[in-house]
């Protein structure tokens, strides 16, 4: 309504630069781009909200009641916004050229390359139910439709994302867990250093460590994500934005377990193209990640899953390229090796 | 130039320049010693390097060689389905389930039309070859029909690049015949049991066939099912 | 040379295009040889074809029977005679000696006639007992047509089959044709005819199986097929369709070779030729006829089904043709004659003969034998189609006849049943193949659900 206002353009030329300057942070952009809207929201609580306005302290209320107090200020027209209830979430959508943060998001989201997209509208409800509520967090996700609508969700978050990394003082965390940053080059010496001493467990560990991590982190997603597709989907953006190179999901067959995924740059490649390889010959050589995948489709599953690497790009082709597969029914486990004495 | 490794270390390090594509390995050894073992680790290790495997099988079940590698954490559905993993059931003769099937062990032309066959359907640009064991397939037949087949398949298989390894139970052939088929491999390998009734200890001894001279070192190595075939030290038992 | 084409299918060939023109020919035979028909023909289709009016002379009772039979065949003679292309005599011997009367002058010249039939000459016998006067009359009546510019047929009975009696006419005309109707190892009636002689020109010797059939006489003539038995061009191979043995033939058969398949029931020959025909048609568009003179053709789809080789299909998609003669209708001539227009027509590159066995048991003449297989396989490689010949095993008695085949054929492929180790095994053996340095020994020889499969020997 009040798009010729100047102050609402500038109002989006911010919140593009805080987009832009957030997707070049190294960790957890999306994380503080929210904190970024949350924080300028309360501001205007602080100012224009009083929560003795509320009939109830039900999410759906707080939001349309923070809509009618928007309307009330001359911000905006409540009725342009549909709001309801889904289970522990909320829907909310809006004819896309009816939301003053339009500008922000159509020319966002044309640039390519950006690894999340920002609801701002979606940021404000988030700063709303935080306050009233108090630390409950909200996940948004939003999908600008062809329809000329923009569907929103904000589901309830109970765990911290994986990528969010914090520093308290000279203590780094990644999703409240300490952690400590590591240069390639540290990292191949240290495999280097394995396979000097010894070769034959390399392999193994890579896995293995892969695995545990993938459970922990599929774990985590499973709660909050429980179709397998959009769970999965999560987990390789997750894993993307951890740097471990550029995740794609190629197909997916629920019935079958059947899943194929690409990866591009993978960090392993791209370590063995960067600083040697670490065996005879040219191989497949993602193991870390391959444990990792194995573990999260097992995890979303709920039955044991095997991923190969079919082609790897240390091997020169243009990506990697994970098969995975459940196991088998009737394995029992392989052969014994076979001890002559019980002859 | 693409060389291989059995992806065994202590046998690997002793491979200088590798094996090249369309050598044949002879693997002798004693029942039970890790023949079916290193097999897998050589079909592990080409599964790996992008080549397309093919396991013969002839002492047991392929299905047994597919579970072995599965408790490795080799996953065969995915490798079998894209083609890179082939096996040959010569175990069941009749009412087996597989692909490829050798319904009659008396004939080898038989059994080499087979294999031809399959060695042409694999469409990766290497192949491994494994025959589990080919001692089996050679019992009771002529000793020149075994040597003429043997130098049919060999001088084949080295033209189409295969690299084979071709497994022998000990015992089970005339001594003579080893002795002139061994003449036919660029690489030997012999694993045998060795020290006291008990308390065995697994031997390998490397023979390399190379511009005539006959080059061999021993090794003692033990069979883990998590690691498979670990390979003591050089330093290890000398005869 | 002027020579004019009887017009009667298949007999030219014999004379290499025609008779020379003005001649007289003498047709004998035994009553019901087809000696009237034949020189009705003459004359019928030199009038229809070649626009050569004729004359029939007749010294029989009632022309009527003529008119009918003739009618039989689709010729309406008394539509030719009011076209005046024909003049039918019916007449005498005395009037057709008698110089005061020229009757046949007359007639000829009415229409023009350049083609004559007499039927028949042996009634001269009647009117002349001294062999000399009758000699002299024949002559002069051969001369006086030969003066009226005509071609002349003569027909002469034949009391019986046997001894020839002392035939004059046979020095005085220029040509002499012999029909006989004899009989054949398997107690056939087999129409045969003989050139006996032509002045001043050139025929195919021997005896040549004729029919009468609603259309006319039809002669089963083995023109002289101008081939050398060697391979033509060295690289066109033919595959067998047969894993393994295109190996053992480096490449497969010679083009337009012909192939004995030899062997004992049950080794599989059957099965062989229709794989080779079959994955021909499948896997190489080639056409194939399977003539077979043994097995029915539901009994060859039913055989071709076990394998789940749809047979049916490929005859409705024109790309096989099941062709089937009883043993005891088959005749050899006119079998190879029409095989090779079949061929032809049909633009076989492949066939199979099931089995060679039905020339054998008819011929009995290890030369006549060997006549018609040369004769067969030389057609069969000029028409370029590669063929399998069906033979009985190797080793069964045959009084040469087998030889005979094998040395003819460029290639002969044994099938085999041995017992091994108290096994029975399946063998083939490539036992010749002209121009191939195929593999020798034999072979382990399969069958199983897919057809059958040869398993080359290792080791060379
Ligand atoms: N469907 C089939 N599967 C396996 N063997 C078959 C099949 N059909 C026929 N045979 C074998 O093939 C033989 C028949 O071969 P066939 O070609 O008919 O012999 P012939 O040489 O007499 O023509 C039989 O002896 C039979 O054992
Ligand atoms: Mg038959
Ligand atoms: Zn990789």
């Amino acid at each position: 309504m009040k798009d010729s206002d100047i102050t609402i353009k500038l109002m989006n030329y911010m919140f593009m630069s805080m987009s832009n300057t957030m997707n070049q942070v190294p960790f957890s952009g999306q994380h503080w781009m929210e904190q970024l809207v949350i924080g300028s929201v309360q501001y205007f609580i602080d100012e224009y909200w009083d929560d003795s306005k509320l009939d109830s302290k039900k999410p759906v209320e707080i939001c349309r009641t923070y809509l009618n107090v928007m309307e009330d200020v001359g911000f905006l027209y409540a009725k342009d916004y549909r709001l309801e209830e889904s289970g522990d979430s909320l829907l909310m959508s809006v004819k896309t050229n009816k939301c003053v943060y339009r500008e922000c998001c159509q020319r966002t989201g044309e640039k390519e390359g950006l690894s999340f997209k920002n609801c701002i509208r979606l940021g404000t409800f988030q700063a709303i139910l935080r306050h009233v509520l108090g630390e409950n967090n909200y996940l948004t996700s939003v999908d600008m439709a062809a329809d000329g609508f923009c569907y929103g969700k904000l589901r309830p978050n109970t765990q911290p994302k994986e990528e969010i990394v914090t520093r308290e003082g000279h203590i780094i965390k990644m999703a409240g867990h300490r952690a400590f940053l590591l240069r390639q080059k540290t990292y191949a010496s240290l495999m280097a250093s394995i396979r000097d001493h010894a070769p034959q467990i390399l392999k193994h560990v890579l896995y293995d460590a892969g695995y545990q991590s993938g459970l922990s982190l599929a774990r985590k997603a499973r709660e909050s994500y429980p179709y397998p597709k959009e769970c999965l989907q999560l987990l390789l953006d997750e894993l993307t934005n951890l740097g471990v190179g550029k995740l794609e999901l190629v197909s997916f067959s629920l019935s079958c377990a059947r899943v194929k995924i690409r990866c591009y740059d993978s960090f392993w490649a791209d370590t063995a193209n960067e600083y040697g390889h670490l065996y005879r010959t040219p191989q497949v050589i993602c193991d870390m990640l391959r444990g990792i995948l194995a573990a999260c489709l097992s995890v979303i599953f709920e039955k044991e899953i095997i991923c190969e690497e079919m082609v790897c790009q240390s091997m020169g082709a243009d990506c990697c390229e994970f098969l995975a597969l459940p196991l088998p029914q009737e394995s029992s486990g392989g052969r014994k090796p076979h001890d002559p004495r019980n002859e | 130039m693409h060389r291989a490794y059995f992806g065994v270390e202590g046998l690997d390090r002793n491979l200088e320049q590798g094996l090249s594509y369309g050598s044949q390995i002879m693997v002798e050894g004693d029942s039970g010693v890790g023949k079916t073992v290193l097999a897998g680790e050589f079909i592990k290790e080409g599964l790996r390097c992008g080549d397309t495997c093919v396991y013969v099988a002839c002492d047991e079940p392929p299905t047994v060689m597919r579970e072995h590698l599965l408790s490795f954490k080799v996953g065969t559905p995915a490798y079998e389905e894209t083609g890179r993993l082939v096996f040959i059931d010569a175990y069941e003769e009749d009412g087996s389930t597989e692909k490829y099937v050798l319904s009659d062990l008396r004939h080898l032309e038989k059994y080499f039309t087979l294999e031809s066959e399959v060695l042409r359907s694999c469409n990766g640009p290497r192949v491994r070859l494994v025959v589990d064991s080919l001692s089996t397939l050679l019992t009771n037949l002529e000793i020149t029909d075994v040597i003429d087949f043997h130098r049919t398949r060999l001088k084949q298989l080295k033209k189409t690049g295969i690299l084979a390894m071709d497994i022998f139970v000990s015992g089970v052939l005339e001594p003579r015949l080893i002795t002139i088929t061994s003449h036919l491999y660029n690489f030997i390998l012999k694993m045998s049991f060795n020290g006291s009734r008990c308390n065995p200890v697994r031997q390998m001894q490397i023979g390399k066939v190379k511009s005539q001279q006959f080059t061999s070192s021993t090794h003692a190595f033990t069979v883990s099912p998590i690691y498979g075939i670990l390979v003591a030290a050089d330093t290890g038992v000398h005869k | 040379m002027n020579t004019i084409p009887t017009g009667i299918n298949g007999f030219d060939k014999l004379v290499y295009g025609g008779i020379v023109r003005r001649n007289s020919v003498l047709i004998e035979g035994v009553p019901g040889a087809g000696k009237t028909t034949f020189g009705i023909e003459f004359v019928y289709r030199g009038i229809t074809e070649f626009d050569e009016p004729g004359v029939i002379v007749t010294c029989e009772e009632l022309p009527e029977s003529l008119y009918r039979d003739a009618l039989n065949f689709g010729w309406d003679l008394h539509a030719l005679e009011e076209a005046n292309k024909l003049r039918i005599l019916c007449t005498s011997p005395e009037v057709l000696n008698d110089p005061e009367v020229n009757i046949i002058e007359e007639v000829v010249r009415e229409v023009g006639a350049k083609r004559i039939l007499v039927d028949s000459v042996s009634h001269f016998r009647n009117v002349f007992s001294d062999p000399i006067l009758l000699r002299r009359a024949v002559y002069g009546f051969c001369n006086g047509l030969r003066r009226l510019g005509l071609t002349s047929f003569l027909v002469k009975e034949r009391e019986s089959d046997g001894q020839r009696d002392y035939a004059f006419e046979e020095y005085v005309v220029d040509a002499v044709i012999r029909l006989e109707n004899k009989e054949t190892p398997g107690l056939h009636r087999l129409r045969v005819l003989e050139i006996c002689k032509t002045r001043g020109q050139e025929h195919i010797p021997g005896k040549h199986t004729f029919r009468i059939t609603n259309t006319g006489i039809k002669v089963f003539a083995f023109e002289a097929i101008a081939v050398n038995s060697e391979i033509k061009e060295k690289d066109n191979l033919v595959n067998t369709g047969v894993p393994g043995l295109d190996d053992l033939l480096r490449g497969g058969l010679p083009q337009g070779a012909s192939v004995a398949v030899a062997g004992g029931s049950g080794t599989g020959k059957t099965v062989l030729s229709l794989q080779y025909l079959i994955k021909g048609a499948v896997d190489y568009g080639d056409k194939g006829i399977f003539l077979s003179f043994e097995e029915t053709p539901q009994q060859l789809l039913a055989n071709a089904k076990h394998f789940n080789w749809d047979l049916n299909t490929l005859q409705q998609q024109d790309l096989i043709k099941v062709l089937y003669l009883s043993l005891s209708e088959m005749e050899i001539d006119e079998t190879i004659i029409r095989l090779g227009e079949q061929v032809k027509a049909f633009g076989a590159r492949r066939l199979v003969l099931d089995s060679i066995y039905a020339f054998l048991s008819r011929i009995d003449n290890i030369a006549v034998l060997h006549e018609k297989i040369y004769f067969l396989v030389s057609l069969l490689n000029k028409l370029n189609c590669t063929t399998l010949l069906i033979s009985p095993a190797w080793e069964v008695e045959s009084g040469g006849k087998l030889e005979v085949i094998h040395s003819v054929v460029q290639g002969t492929i044994l099938l085999k049943s041995m017992m091994i180790q108290n096994r029975r095994v399946r063998q083939l053996e490539i036992y010749k193949m002209r121009g191939v340095n195929h593999a020798m020994g034999n072979h382990l020889l399969e069958i199983n659900a897919l057809g059958i499969q040869a398993f080359p020997r290792l080791g060379g």
